[in-house]
């Protein structure tokens, strides 16, 4: 999980694409581009929600609730980027990534008969669940999971290997995920007892 | 109406193309059903099925004849003519010449015998109309005479007498068959639409010209006796017509696989009204798991390896209420339509080809992309599934469609459609803003679609689904579906 971004980020036009009740969520667009990075990157944000680092050579389409990101090494082999607000779990940020990697698996047609799912999660000090399921069906696929407050990015593809490059260009992006709204541990403390 | 009445209206009525009222025209929907043509003069026949004297029928009588022949193609799976390589029928209002065989009269205005029909081993018979009853026997007998010849597609004269001596050994019972093994539930539904005849013995005096004759002479009676024929042949192999039927059902199916004791028994039970005549088989056996709609994936695609890629797929789609829908979880989860999938909680029939029959709970419903999803209630966790594609298609890509187009037109007539229809077209385009409304889905394309087709899905070349059908625009008549980029996001969600 990456670290905030030090300099202060350009704001852009949102375009809201989508329009009905609930959530509205705009065009990721570019903040901020930098060349100090392992790989030359410029920074997007979606609305207040998060921001992240995507290389320069990748083609970007915004969809709206998703982007969709194309390497230039792998062209054919699109990377998607969903966010959703609220959660679609009312169990917090870690059953949210956690049902998030299941639901996925499940509606890719690894059953239940399949073998394990065994989805692996870790949570940083300030409450981010981030969690990676691989498997392999008739394809191979890789879903990345992040969840934060009330957030909940999902990230997946598919290839023919699951040793194809694309999951760990996947798996980079997502690592430098920086969340808006980052609420630190300390800011909910636990009340005293019979304070209620 | 107020004019978002009227759009709302518009939009849930024409889902698909609007209904063809006109007469259906039974030349054409038995070429379509077959695969084979209908012709009615001697100068679109083989020669090899001709006899000397066949004078035409009126157009009136062609059409009856049409009509005719019809319903009684409709006792073979669809495009089976085809399969194996019976690729004309010709109907003339009489068949005479002058070389007789000993089993039929002399007849002046014919100027020779009278015959009924001829098969010949060029893919072509010729059948004779004299009257009404006549006619499906001479073509029931006459087609069994091509299936007689015909192992697994091929025709071959030498077939046609390789089983001779297996059909005497069990007629004669030295080498009976066993019996057919229907359920009791299966049993039950013949019996319900039985007449009580029983073949127990030869069919008739002609049967003696030949164990050719004998056969295909059985094929016109069992084809004109379905459920009686079945169920003697279950409840009593003893008797010698039992046996023929036995062995006749074994030659069916080495000529084609489709044509399975269970498709017969889906005819059969199709027939129980003379309304279902006119109606296509439905799928009643819940328990035997025979597929019977597969053919149609044969019928429609030429290529091998699209047609092996859907037939992977085929068992996976599903009848959801009067949509349709596909299985992408073995424990049974259905992607459908929203409009087709309605409200959280809705409860549906769900069908799949093989006959089994389950109930399901739609669990997400999303009205704005037009998706949902719907859990079956009590279904193994082996059901077969079609899996998403790992990335969207793009224009020009093939797509093919397998839905469940409406049996009646809007205004109540009936359309002769068939369950899980087959159509294959491409990806036209798509509209802007991909994750947009979806009332007329964002991706284009050319499959051919009908009114309960939504919910459909759009299978690739590799049998991965790139999109589902659940629209279609009035104006233009370009089919709709809801694009994969907003499956992927509501999977991803729900």
């Amino acid at each position: 999980m990456g670290s905030h971004h030090p300099v202060p980020l350009q704001e852009l036009n949102f375009i809201v694409f989508r329009e009905r009740s609930g959530p509205l969520f705009a065009l990721a667009m570019p903040a901020h581009t930098t060349h100090t990075r392992p790989m030359s990157t410029e920074a997007w944000r979606w609305g207040d929600m998060f921001e992240l680092d995507v290389p320069l050579s990748a083609e970007v389409r915004d969809l709206g609730e998703m982007v969709e990101l194309r390497f230039a090494e792998e062209p054919a082999t699109p990377l998607l980027l969903a966010a959703f607000s609220p959660l679609p779990t009312s169990g917090g940020p870690e059953q949210a990534v956690h049902g998030a990697l299941e639901r996925f698996a499940l509606s890719r047609g690894f059953g239940r008969g399949s073998g394990p799912l065994r989805p692996e999660l870790s949570v940083d000090p300030q409450g981010v669940v981030a969690g990676r399921l691989a498997f392999v069906t008739d394809l191979a696929w890789e879903v990345l999971a992040i969840a934060w407050n009330n957030h909940l990015v999902v990230a997946f593809s598919a290839a023919a290997r699951p040793d194809a490059g694309i999951f760990d260009r996947a798996e980079a992006l997502l690592a430098s995920l920086r969340p808006g709204e980052l609420i630190v541990s300390g800011t909910y403390l636990p009340e005293a007892a019979g304070d209620f | 109406m107020t004019s978002i009445a009227a759009l709302l209206v518009a939009w849930l009525l024409p889902q698909a193309p609007a209904p063809d009222l006109r007469e259906v025209d039974p030349v054409q929907a038995f070429a379509d059903w077959t695969g084979a043509r209908l012709v009615f003069t001697r100068k679109q026949t083989p020669s090899q099925v001709l006899y000397a004297t066949t004078p035409q029928l009126s157009p009136t009588r062609r059409r009856e004849a049409a009509t005719i022949l019809l319903a009684h193609a409709r006792h073979y799976p669809q495009g089976t003519f085809k399969r194996i390589g019976l690729t004309t029928v010709a109907v003339f209002a009489g068949c005479g010449d002058p070389e007789g065989d000993g089993f039929r009269p002399w007849i002046d205005s014919l100027n020779g015998y009278r015959y009924f029909g001829r098969w010949h081993a060029v893919g072509a018979i010729a059948a004779c109309y004299y009257d009404d009853g006549q006619l499906p026997l001479t073509f029931h007998h006459e087609v069994f005479h091509h299936i007689d010849a015909t192992r697994g597609g091929k025709t071959d004269y030498g077939y046609f007498n390789e089983d001779d001596q297996r059909f005497a050994d069990a007629f004669t019972r030295r080498d009976p068959y066993p019996a057919l093994d229907l359920d009791a539930r299966t049993v039950a539904s013949l019996r319900g639409v039985a007449e009580g005849d029983v073949l127990e013995e030869a069919v008739g005096e002609y049967a003696q010209k030949s164990a050719g004759e004998d056969q295909a002479e059985t094929a016109r009676w069992f084809q004109t006796n379905l459920a009686d024929g079945l169920l003697q042949a279950t409840l009593r192999p003893e008797l010698a017509g039992s046996q023929r039927i036995l062995h006749l059902l074994r030659e069916y199916q080495k000529a084609s696989p489709g044509m399975s004791p269970e498709w017969f028994v889906a005819v059969a039970l199709s027939q129980g009204t003379r309304e279902a005549q006119k109606k296509p088989p439905e799928p009643q056996l819940q328990q035997t798991r025979s597929n019977v709609w597969l053919d149609k994936v044969d019928a429609e695609i030429d290529d091998p390896d699209l047609r092996r890629a859907i037939r992977g797929v085929q068992p996976a789609t599903v009848r959801i209420g009067n949509g349709s829908g596909v299985n992408i979880d073995p424990s049974g989860l259905i992607l459908t339509a929203g409009h087709v999938s309605d409200a959280v909680g809705d409860r549906f029939n769900v069908a799949f080809p093989d006959g089994r029959r389950f109930v399901g709970v739609t669990v997400a419903s999303d009205k704005f992309l037009d998706l949902g999803l719907v859990r079956l209630e009590d279904a193994p966790d082996d059901l077969p599934i079609a899996r998403i594609a790992g990335a969207a298609p793009h224009v020009g890509d093939t797509v093919v469609v397998i839905g469940q187009p409406g049996t009646r037109t809007p205004d109540g007539e009936p359309t002769n459609y068939e369950p899980w229809h087959v159509s294959v077209g491409e990806i036209r385009g798509f509209m802007p803003n991909i994750l947009g409304k979806q009332s007329l889905g964002r991706t284009k394309h050319s499959a051919w679609t009908y009114w309960g087709h939504s919910g459909s899905p759009l299978f690739d070349t590799s049998g991965r689904i790139v999109a589902l059908h659940n629209s279609w625009d009035s104006k233009t008549a370009m089919r709709h579906a809801v694009p994969w980029e907003a499956i992927t996001l509501f999977l991803s969600k729900n």
